[in-house]
């Protein structure tokens, strides 16, 4: 079913070999002292006898995915980490850290090398405690990579604050992210990468219990644990116990790894855990350890267990896998290699017999301490060697690479001059620092030759059920080489890949070749291959070490002659990304009479769970019995078609079994298990991705919209009233010229700071009331403009032509703004008594700050003497066109109508305002508590009309006037009598000497803010809108006339 | 005293952070893009014109001209990395 299983015979013979030479480093240190000799113990880097033998479970598992790789060149590795708080007491010299490095620096060795025996290899790094958190995301391995890989690898250092060591949502994410990866890879038709996860953890199982603390940020379930919550003590055991269930059942978590020939490699930090609970995690890993056995039962284990008791060990075990992925044969040590001072000694010089058979050594050697360097000895040259890089011994060239800082990978290949290379090759280990000498070295050397093993040419086996048949293979050596062996020993291996069982065949014959043997497959055999291996042990005439193994071959298992045949032996249907049905063709060539086939029950391996069932049809048939068999005629070729349909999107690895029986007439019906795989790839749902883009834009950009919004709602306010100060000021508007009607007599208008008092008392900051003015503070509608304050006469205002004038909107400073409220009866009443118009009156209302009020009242003077006579004009114009109709609006009905915005409260009809008659008119309503009496509206009753404007002074548009008394020089009384209107309820008569002031009260109904709608001909200036279009108000104010330029 | 340019360019900043998380890959990066590119310069925005306003009561207040046109450019610039994050994130959660 997959590239990567080895015959099991060559790896019992290379696991011998890797256990003597894991075995041979530790028992080397007493097996090479020289008598009376001294070897000192290093308490970190020797191994002992135990943690060799113990350190290394399923050592099988290294050679086969060294085989998987070698057959797919690339390779998926999950760097999965401890993070749990137990690694403070467990592994308190952050030991994982330096693992985990070691093992990043051999997996570059695969990247490394001959073209042909490079492999890619991707990496992720991700932690885990009570969850799968992924760190780093998927990274191609590369001499420049290793950097930033290495950096994420450092901040494991202070990674152990996690809560729970929770293996299943480790494995389960780390599983999911290689689906992930291998999905991607395979999706352009790429061959599926091997799969490893390299789990350092402290090896306990643990869940820990939630308090109020952590029960948000953990969660208090797990979820292979259903109505389990963790709150408790007994609650989290309860979990636990679920976990290692979910763990190792049949069919479980640790079964699903295997399906997925994901390789798992546990380096257990064993310093603090029970043999019991590593148990556990070494059961995962290589399916039965002490009492306990993780998952389906296995012939070979199907991933290694490492105690990190000694790391270097295991640094070694890494580089030796890197080594075998690239053809390396490792070459079993005689003895303990320790540190030579600065001459050689015999304990740290090796001797490295080398052929032309040999195209690359390795040296591997990893010192306790810092501080080794390598003197190599080739037969013409030496060269020492104490940092990485390239360098040459003779004509050799040498590539050193950096092991954990204190230690070297070093290959040598073959150059062209036979003369440099054949022959004994030392090498002497010294120590720079003259603090380790005699001390234990981690050492290994590893020999590629270019000899390998395959069947003989033209005679690959075909295997029929009950029959037996020959098998005959040979050694290749290229015969440039012109070696030849001095022994040999040739097995051939054959893995049912459907129930990993295998078999192992001896070939015999001479030491170079043929090696033949016989082999008769059960009658009962039901898959329909056999993966086969050949593998060769042997040494070379000039004493080489040398082995081979060939890649991995898929042999076709037939039934017995005259029955229906099946190929291919295995079906690998195309990615499916998405929703859909994918297909592979199954070809059914008759037997020696008719018959037909049928197929049963497909059975599901693996597959993701969001895949949801899947659903197998044969020619677009859900099922064919033996009922409705498929025919096949005798001697015929049909093509079957074999369609996989998920229920669901989904990523991952699917692996399952056609069950196919065949039956011809007289015979008996046989079956057939025939392998399906695929990947699966989710993919894009697209119609979700543009629903979800939709939402997200609309949503994502109204959410600033909406907070922006309340913003402005929760701000609109005005400035502090009791820091502004305001006036009231009756005024008469005659041309250019301006008079303050106040106290009985006509002055020149001149403001002067003893008419303004505080606003404290005159409302809250959102609303208060002035001058009979209401002020509003409203949040604009556009969310990205200022706030405003809105302004309208407390009973509404006149409707003229237009709206002009209803209502104005200005600087919620208030300061140095000023409005301009029009009585319409004062004004008409000066019209008749001067008997023509461009008369008006009106009151003022301004506002200043607290503090020195001299300068701004100088501003707001200056601004008024420049707008008002024009303002005032076109309102004054505006009012005595129309006529008042004998009745006035209700307050509340005009206020209401106010406030909404182009309108203007309802006076009555808008035909005709105006009448000479208004003893009929409503009383003015009252202004309410606290607010000012509008100016010649108190007691007033009537028709009358107000019509306003505001503007306000802007603080650098307007200059500072010239002089003011103590800043402003006040204008000298003028002597003549102002005409006040009577307080009489008399209708006002036209006269031509005065006004009469004793007309119906002077109700606000009306509003006038557009002295251009007013009239035309009044030429405005430019209005100074301090409000950009989105009423943002980046200009300064003033505010001017609000109801914005005349159009 | 003029308009609160150290917070509108706090806003150009963001953005700025924000356009070289849009070629990162995961969901993550992008919610952090947008939130950083998208969200923070509009509630920048409208922190300016608040500041802003408060500011030109002050009679030293001085305008800047270019002010309304870098707000408008700040918006539309969040927007635009607004949705340059978005669609990705739309496309891991629709994987």
């Amino acid at each position: 079913m997959s590239g990567r299983r080895v015959p099991i015979g060559f790896r019992r013979a290379l696991g011998a070999a890797l256990a003597l030479a894991a075995l041979a480093v530790p028992l080397a240190g007493t097996a090479v002292a020289a008598p009376g000799q001294e070897v000192p113990v290093t308490p970190v880097a020797a191994p002992t006898e135990a943690t060799a033998s113990d350190a290394l479970q399923g050592k099988e598992a290294i050679g086969d995915l060294a085989g998987c790789i070698q057959g797919s060149k690339r390779l998926a590795v999950v760097f999965l980490i401890d993070q749990s708080g137990s690694l403070g007491k467990s592994d308190p010299e952050n030991r994982r850290v330096d693992a985990a490095r070691a093992a990043l620096d051999s997996l570059v060795s695969l990247t490394e090398g001959a073209p042909t025996e490079r492999a890619r290899v991707d990496v992720t790094v991700a932690a885990f405690s009570n969850d799968y958190y992924p760190i780093r995301p998927w990274t191609t391995v590369t001499d420049t990579s290793r950097g930033r890989i290495n950096r994420t690898l450092e901040g494991f250092r202070k990674r152990n604050q996690g809560t729970d060591t929770d293996f299943v949502n480790a494995l389960t994410g780390a599983r999911a992210a290689l689906a992930d990866r291998s999905a991607q890879i395979t999706a352009d038709g790429s061959a599926e990468p091997c799969k490893a996860i390299v789990l350092f953890t402290d090896g306990q199982y643990d869940i820990g219990v939630r308090d109020a603390s952590n029960k948000e940020r953990l969660g208090l379930t797990k979820p292979y644990a259903p109505g389990v919550t963790l709150d408790t003590e007994a609650g989290a055991k309860a979990a636990e116990a679920a976990g290692r269930a979910a763990l190792c059942d049949e069919g479980g978590l640790a079964d699903g790894v295997r399906d997925d020939d994901i390789t798992l490699l546990s380096v257990a930090l064993t310093g603090t855990v029970t043999a019991k609970d590593q148990d556990l995690l070494a059961a995962v890993s290589t399916g039965s350890s002490g009492a306990v056995t993780c998952g389906r039962p296995t012939q070979t284990p199907p991933g290694t267990y490492v105690s990190a008791a000694d790391v270097d060990l295991l640094v070694a075990r890494f580089d030796e896998v890197a080594t075998r992925v690239a053809g390396g044969t490792v070459v079993p040590e005689e003895g303990q290699v320790v540190l030579c001072g600065a001459d050689p000694c015999e304990g740290g010089t090796r001797t490295i017999k080398v052929d032309e058979s040999v195209r690359r050594f390795r040296i591997f050697a990893l010192a306790a301490e810092p501080g080794m360097a390598i003197q190599l000895t080739s037969p013409t040259a030496t060269t020492r060697i104490d940092k990485p890089g390239p360098s040459t011994v003779g004509s050799a060239p040498v590539s050193a690479h950096a092991i954990a800082g204190r230690g070297y990978s070093i290959d040598v290949e073959r150059p062209g001059k036979v003369e440099d290379w054949k022959g004994d090759w030392t090498v002497v280990l010294h120590d720079t620092t003259g603090k380790q000498e005699g001390k234990p070295v981690t050492f290994a050397h590893y020999l590629f030759t270019d000899v390998g093993i395959d069947f003989v040419k033209d005679k690959i086996p075909v295997i029929v059920r009950g029959e037996g048949v020959g098998i005959a293979a040979a050694p290749v050596i290229p015969k440039a080489l012109g070696a030849t062996l001095r022994e040999s020993k040739v097995v051939l291996r054959l893995d049912d890949p459907l129930r990993s069982t295998s078999t192992t065949v001896d070939l015999v014959g001479p030491a170079n070749g043929p090696y033949l043997a016989e082999f008769t497959a059960p009658e009962g055999y039901r898959s329909s291959s056999y993966q086969a291996t050949l593998s060769l042990e042997g040494t070379t005439d000039s004493g080489a070490v040398v082995s081979a193994r060939s890649a991995p071959r898929l042999l076709t298992v037939q039934r017995p002659a005259g029955s229906i045949q099946l190929a291919p032996a295995s079906l690998v249907l195309p990615t499916l990304t998405g929703t859909g049905t994918t297909s592979a063709d199954l070809i059914v060539i008759g037997g020696k009479k008719d018959g037909c086939v049928w197929f049963g029950p497909p059975r599901t391996v693996t597959a993701p769970g969001a895949a949801g069932d899947l659903k197998v049809t044969y020619e677009g048939k859900a099922a064919v019995t033996e009922a409705s068999c498929i025919p096949v005629k005798a001697g015929a070729t049909k093509i079957v078609p074999v369609e996989v349909s998920p229920s669901a999107r989904a990523t991952g690895a699917v692996r399952g079994v056609v069950e196919v029986h065949e039956k011809t007439d007289g015979t008996k019906a046989t079956i057939t298990d025939v392998p399906f795989r695929l990947d699966l790839a989710a993919g894009i749902d697209e119609a979700r991705r543009v629903v979800l883009a939709v939402l997200l834009l609309v949503g994502g950009l109204l959410l600033p919209v909406i907070l922006l919004m309340i913003i402005n709602a929760l701000t609109a306010r005005f400035q502090d009233l009791d820091a502004v100060r305001g006036t009231v000021i009756p005024v008469r508007v005659d041309g250019e010229r301006m008079w303050r009607t106040d106290g009985g007599r006509m002055a020149t208008l001149m403001l002067s700071p003893g008419d303004f008092n505080s606003l404290a008392d005159a409302g809250d900051p959102r609303r208060f009331t002035f001058g009979g003015i209401v002020f509003r503070a409203r949040p604009s509608r556009n969310p990205f403009g200022a706030s405003m304050a809105l302004a309208a006469p407390e009973g509404g205002a006149e409707k003229l032509k237009g709206g002009a004038g209803s209502r104005v909107e200005l600087d919620l400073g208030l300061a140095g703004s000023w409005v301009f409220l029009l009585d319409p009866d004062r004004t008409r009443q000066a019209g008749h008594v001067a008997g023509r118009s461009g008369i008006a009156e009106g009151t003022i209302i301004a506002f200043v700050a607290e503090g020195d009020p001299t300068p701004q009242i100088g501003r707001l003077t200056e601004d008024i003497y420049d707008r008002l006579p024009r303002t005032a004009a076109g309102l004054a114009g505006l009012v005595l066109q129309k006529r008042v109709k004998p009745k006035a609006a209700p307050a509340a009905e005009a206020e209401a109508e106010a406030e909404t915005e182009g309108e203007v409260a309802d006076a009555g009809d808008d035909a005709d305002l105006w009448t000479d008659d208004q003893a009929d008119a409503p009383a003015v309503p009252d202004p309410g508590p606290g607010s000012d009496p509008a100016p010649g509206t108190g007691s007033s009753a009537g028709a009358g009309a107000v019509a306003w404007s505001v503007a306000a002074a802007e603080d650098e548009a307007i200059p500072m006037p010239a002089a003011v008394d103590e800043a402003i020089p006040m204008p000298a009384a003028v002597d003549e009598p102002i005409a006040m209107p009577a307080e009489t309820g008399d209708p006002v008569e036209p006269s031509p000497e005065a006004p009469s002031t004793d007309d119906a009260p002077a109700a606000p109904v009306g509003f006038g803010g557009r002295p251009a709608a007013v009239d035309p001909a009044v030429v405005l200036p430019p209005v100074v809108d301090d409000a950009p279009a989105d009423g943002s108000g980046d200009d300064a104010p003033p505010v001017g006339f609000t109801g914005g330029p005349a159009t | 005293m003029g308009p609160p340019l150290l917070i509108l360019g706090l806003g150009f900043a963001a953005v700025a952070v924000s356009l070289p998380l849009v070629s990162a890959d995961g969901i993550t990066a992008h919610a952090v893009g947008y939130l950083i590119g998208g969200l923070l310069p509009i509630l920048v925005v409208g922190l300016v014109r608040r500041i802003d306003l408060d500011r030109r009561r002050n009679h030293r207040y001085q305008a800047k001209g270019y002010l309304p046109l870098a707000l408008v450019v700040l918006l539309v610039a969040a927007m635009v990395t607004a949705g340059l994050h978005i669609w990705p994130i739309a496309t891991e959660l629709a994987t």
